[in-house]
């Protein structure tokens, strides 16, 4: 068993854990964070990625022990039931939800890429969404949600600028 | 080098259990203590939309919000048997079975209502905003909410329970005659490949889908559903292989077996084409199943087109039109 | 076999540290994105983990005076995102781009692609046109060999159980007439393992000159390799259309020889025509 610190969603945890624990294992299993969920576990789905200090990860792919003193961001750290963010508020009202077993990790891959590229193109955003497998969608419902919700955070960007 | 050309394919695709198989759905409607209507059905949701769509249809026919509406499904304790999901027959099946009984529940709600109201007989009652009111007179009206609290006190319920049975005859086994299903849906898909000669590499450049549905119940969800169509069925015409050897499934995992990634499909351009089925609930025809299928044999035409080889075992993966190019091919 | 001990070093020292004290069964975990499928399958062949993901000192990409170095955990995604190296090195930063996807990316090391050692390992034939050397330290000492010393005739390769790669190097080049192109072949956009890759390194002088050239490829053989007889037959010609054609069946005919028996074999020796030539075309730079 080892020590480590992390945080996640925005909370400390220290936590003893075993030490060939995944990182999937640990987020799921001992912190209750289930809406990452397992696909393939070899990295090559997408549905267990997690934000592990800015940039997209697949939870499956990593020991716990490699996000020791570090941040990670699941889906639950997105948006809540009664205030969704506007990634999650767009895939909503166009349709990008059908089974919904990719949607955790598609919402986190487009906000890594919203975070760094205000501005996307629409291949710019199939680039970043395809390390993410869909069976039910033919992505371009979750392409067009990505693409609206890129501009109302453009919006809101530019009237809260406005605003100071 | 890289070559480009275009294919088309056409399909119908009879929907339902056919051959002469019950097809049978059924739903109950109950009015639930706060005035809201609930509908249950046996239907399973696995992300094509069939909770919306029931919904959908059991609101139209009251003439309330989609959100008065509480939805059970997938608890064979507490709903009746509404069939498979599957055969594409849920919108057209268990969304007739939901029409009629909804139908069947507003008669009752009407009888409710003119007990309540005084009224000599239902007719000229209507139904909005979860009201009953007399069309012609609107000042005499109820809610459902009073209706259901009047029950509640009485220690009655109002449901009305109904089946749909699909018409499908049985085929002749000697002839090989006979109408196996109804209804039938129609589609018509382009696409534009561009083959690399060298490799035998494709990619699918543009995609126009044209789809019957006879009655569009949520544009939104058939485009969705177009849209997934189209990326099973190019991954069945260009990738997807299990590999069977000796029984046993050789591409067991997403690293062998190979589906289509966000990179791996174009825009895809949708037409849905509306022409009311007669026998449908508002008109509507299930799509689940057919739009996946011209898919790959309008990708097929296109490599033809682009190359003049005919790919007769799918996936076309390069390695096969690598090999007929060589052999025969109009590079 | 399983994992007995999993531990997380900070630094070079500490690293070389644990690697003498459990010396053959000691793993390392860099990127982890092999590892882990490893681990989970049972598959790892040490049972000491040692986690170097969070060692800074070999995570860096130095655009030096005479040379550049790449930190071992240096990710694909720092690669592709370094303009330097996308509007200098184009084959090397388009082979970083190609790799998996981008979770894939943010986690792979060019460090780990090279002692995994797989032979469609995406990184390795640019760094071989290239001619990196690589930067190894044990305990006891420390030694530069070039990357196309390092994979064995007999599978293995050129690194003990107790030396460590901490990191790349390659000259900078400031010649103007140098190109460097990367092809890759697999199986879709995204995902995808190379079926066929292809790096070339050519300085290009008056009248097409070849003047130097080297060529390296993935996934034709049991590690990358560098193909010295193509390479032989193109320095000093002049590049043209139909050179480029008649490379192009000297490759095919190499990797006809070379893969004799398998079942790859025949397509491969086709396709390994169009990515040859649209490696040496310098598409995309």
């Amino acid at each position: 068993m080892i020590n480590i610190k992390l945080n996640v969603n925005g909370k400390d945890y220290d936590l003893e854990i075993e030490e060939d624990l995944r990182l999937i294992d640990l987020l799921r299993d001992r912190l209750g964070f289930t809406g990452t969920k397992e696909g393939c576990g070899e990295g090559e789905c997408g549905a267990c990625t997690v934000i592990l200090e800015g940039k997209t990860v697949n939870s499956c792919l990593l020991l716990a022990i490699q996000a020791h003193g570090k941040e990670i961001t699941t889906i639950e750290g997105i948006g809540k039931e009664d205030d969704l963010h506007p990634i999650q508020e767009s895939f909503l009202e166009n349709g990008a939800v059908q089974c919904g077993y990719c949607i955790p990790g598609m919402v986190l891959s487009a906000k890594a890429l919203l975070d760094k590229n205000k501005n996307p193109t629409r291949k710019d955003i199939r680039e970043a969404i395809s390390g993410n497998l869909c069976r039910c969608t033919g992505y371009e419902k979750i392409v067009d949600s990505i693409e609206k919700a890129s501009k109302i955070l453009q919006q809101r960007g530019s009237e809260s600028h406005e605003q100071l | 080098m890289k070559k480009r050309g275009k294919g088309i394919a056409v399909s119908f695709y009879g929907t339902g259990y056919g051959n002469g198989f019950p097809d049978v759905s059924t739903a109950t409607i109950r009015l639930e203590d706060e005035g809201k209507i609930s509908i249950s059905v046996g239907a399973t949701e696995v992300g094509q939309g069939a909770k919306t769509v029931l919904s959908q249809i059991g609101s139209e026919v009251l003439g309330i919000e989609i959100e008065d509406i509480v939805l059970i499904n997938e608890d064979t304790s507490k709903t009746p048997d509404s069939g498979t999901a599957a055969a594409s027959r849920q919108t057209y099946n268990t969304g007739n079975a939901v029409k009629i009984a909804m139908e069947s529940f507003r008669k009752k709600l009407f009888e409710e209502s003119k007990e309540l109201l005084g009224l000599n007989t239902s007719i000229g009652l209507e139904t909005k905003n979860k009201e009953v009111y007399l069309k012609m007179f609107p000042q005499k009206k109820t809610t459902f909410k009073e209706i259901a609290q009047k029950l509640k006190k009485q220690k009655r319920r109002l449901e009305a329970t109904e089946s749909f049975t699909a018409q499908t005859t049985e085929m002749d086994p000697e002839t090989g005659q006979g109408a196996p299903y109804w209804p039938y849906t129609f589609n018509c898909y382009g696409v534009e490949v561009e083959v690399d000669t060298e490799t035998g590499k494709v990619d699918i450049i543009r995609a126009l889908c044209a789809q019957d549905v006879g009655r569009a119940m949520n544009p939104t969800m058939i485009e969705g559903q177009i849209d997934g169509g189209f990326a099973m069925g190019a991954g069945y015409a260009l990738f997807e292989d299990l590999g069977l050897k000796e029984g046993r499934i050789k591409n067991n995992k997403f690293s062998k077996y190979i589906i289509p990634t966000a990179l791996d499909l174009p825009e895809i351009e949708k037409f849905i084409i509306e022409d009311p089925e007669s026998t449908g609930p508002f008109g509507a025809k299930g799509i689940g199943e057919p739009v996946m299928i011209p898919v790959a044999p309008a990708i097929l035409n296109a490599i033809y087109n682009a190359v003049g080889v005919r790919i007769l075992e799918l996936p076309a993966t390069p390695e096969k039109i690598l090999q007929a190019i060589k052999s025969y091919g109009k590079v | 076999m399983g994992v007995t001990r999993v531990l997380k070093a900070y630094s070079i020292e500490e690293i070389l540290d644990v690697m003498e004290k459990y010396g053959e069964k000691v793993e390392l975990l860099a990127g982890g994105t092999d590892l882990l499928v490893d681990i989970r399958a049972g598959k790892n062949k040490g049972s000491v983990i040692i986690d170097i993901s969070d060692v800074k000192e070999m995570k860096k990409i130095e655009i030096g005076e005479d040379d550049i170095v790449l930190g071992a955990l240096t990710t694909f995604t720092d690669i592709a995102e370094n303009d330097y190296l996308k509007e200098n090195v184009t084959g090397l930063w388009k082979a970083a781009k190609s790799v998996g996807s981008p979770q894939i990316r943010n986690m792979g090391t060019v460090g780990g692609n090279i002692c995994n050692g797989s032979p469609a390992a995406d990184i390795v034939p640019p760094l071989l046109v290239l001619d990196a050397k690589l930067n190894i330290k044990s305990r006891s000492k420390q030694r530069k060999i070039k990357l196309k010393e390092f994979y064995m005739e007999n599978g293995s390769r050129n690194l003990r159980s107790d030396e460590l790669l901490y990191s790349i190097s390659f000259t900078k080049s400031r010649d103007k007439n140098i190109r460097i192109g990367f092809e890759k072949l697999g199986l879709r956009n995204a995902l995808a393992i190379s079926r066929i890759s292809c790096s070339v390194y050519a300085i290009i002088g008056e009248n097409n000159r070849i003047e130097n050239i080297r060529i390296a490829s993935g996934a034709l053989g049991k590690y990358p390799l560098r193909e010295y007889a193509l390479e032989k037959f193109l320095k000093d010609k002049n590049l043209n259309d139909g050179l480029i054609e008649e490379a192009a069946e000297i490759f095919s005919h190499e990797v006809k020889q070379r893969l004799s028996g398998r079942s790859s074999c025949p397509y491969k020796k086709e396709a390994v025509k169009g990515i040859f030539k649209k490696a040496i075309s310098f598409e995309g730079e």
